[in-house]
């Protein structure tokens, strides 16, 4: 029922239950939910990016949806159980009514957190979408249920830039070390050079 | 920040852009539906050119300082839009 460990690799956009809940008993629900041959028919017709598994029993009702996230670092291994992911939502046409400027930074790749996916074949997804890369989540690589596309290696550098802007990490001693002229202030070697 | 000055005589800038930089609102240029550039009016580059300095040097920015008000209320909405997803009950509850 779960994705196979070699498509959840590194930009993979995979389909996972949300929300994404460590301690829910996932065995228990993709069981039942396979039992009842609901949550697979729901998969194949999803049109809005969104279905519903709900599950009883005596102990728990536990209501899960079915998101779009982007895998952001391998998880093939069998070794570690959780996998970073953020959540892919679509562009509505309110966010196209009464959020104009922030669709248009999306368009045009200017967005500092976001990015615009879902307007390729290879992402895989029905609408246009975005990444919301101001929030990272684990999610246990049980509750992801398959591939359905993936970020190509320039798309995902454009991910990396957002991610290193949304986590605060302090990249200036690379920076420093690849153009120490930014660091120092001052010109670069080659202008430093006599001419 | 290192910046480049060129003079206005060597760069074209349509009456469209001048009235949008003179309203202070940004202009992107783009090409091949991807922005190329971002225009800005000189009070506002004042305003942002810290964080631009900060950026290039690799330094960190609180990312609230990124967002605007638009990506707060995104974000609220994001968080709204499955409310009834979860534990609805528990045994005893």
């Amino acid at each position: 029922m779960s994705a196979p460990l070699a498509d959840l690799r590194r930009g993979a956009i995979c389909i996972a239950l949300y929300p994404f809940t460590p301690e829910i008993p996932l065995d228990l629900v993709l069981r039942q939910a396979g039992s009842d041959g609901d949550l697979n028919a729901k998969i194949e017709s999803y049109d809005s990016i969104e279905a519903i598994a709900r599950i009883t029993r005596n102990e728990l009702v536990v209501q899960f949806k079915l998101r779009p996230v982007l895998v952001l670092q391998s998880g093939t291994s069998d070794q570690l159980a959780d996998v970073l992911v953020s959540r892919i939502n679509s562009i509505t046409e309110a966010h196209r009514q009464r959020r104009a400027s922030w669709v248009a930074k999306l368009e045009h790749d200017i967005h500092p957190l976001m990015l615009r996916v879902g307007h390729e074949d290879h992402h895989g997804l029905n609408v246009e979408s975005y990444i919301n890369l101001s929030s990272v989540q684990p999610v246990n690589k049980t509750a992801i249920l398959r591939r359905v596309g993936y970020l190509t290696e320039d798309e995902m550098v454009a991910v990396s830039e957002r991610l290193i802007r949304s986590l605060e990490i302090d990249v200036s001693a690379y920076v420093a070390q690849l153009r120490p002229e930014i660091s120092a202030g001052g010109t670069t070697s080659e202008q430093a050079q006599p001419s | 920040m290192n910046a480049v000055t060129i003079p206005a005589s060597s760069f074209r800038v349509p009456q469209e852009a001048r009235d949008a930089l003179n309203q202070r609102e940004a202009v992107t240029v783009v090409a091949h539906k991807r922005s190329q550039y971002v225009l800005l009016h000189p009070d506002d580059y004042a305003v942002v050119s810290p964080i631009l300095e900060r950026h290039r040097a690799g330094r960190p920015i609180p990312v609230d300082r990124l967002m605007t008000e638009d990506d707060f209320a995104i974000i609220r909405e994001e968080s709204l839009d499955a409310p009834d997803a979860g534990i609805l009950e528990a045994w005893g509850s």
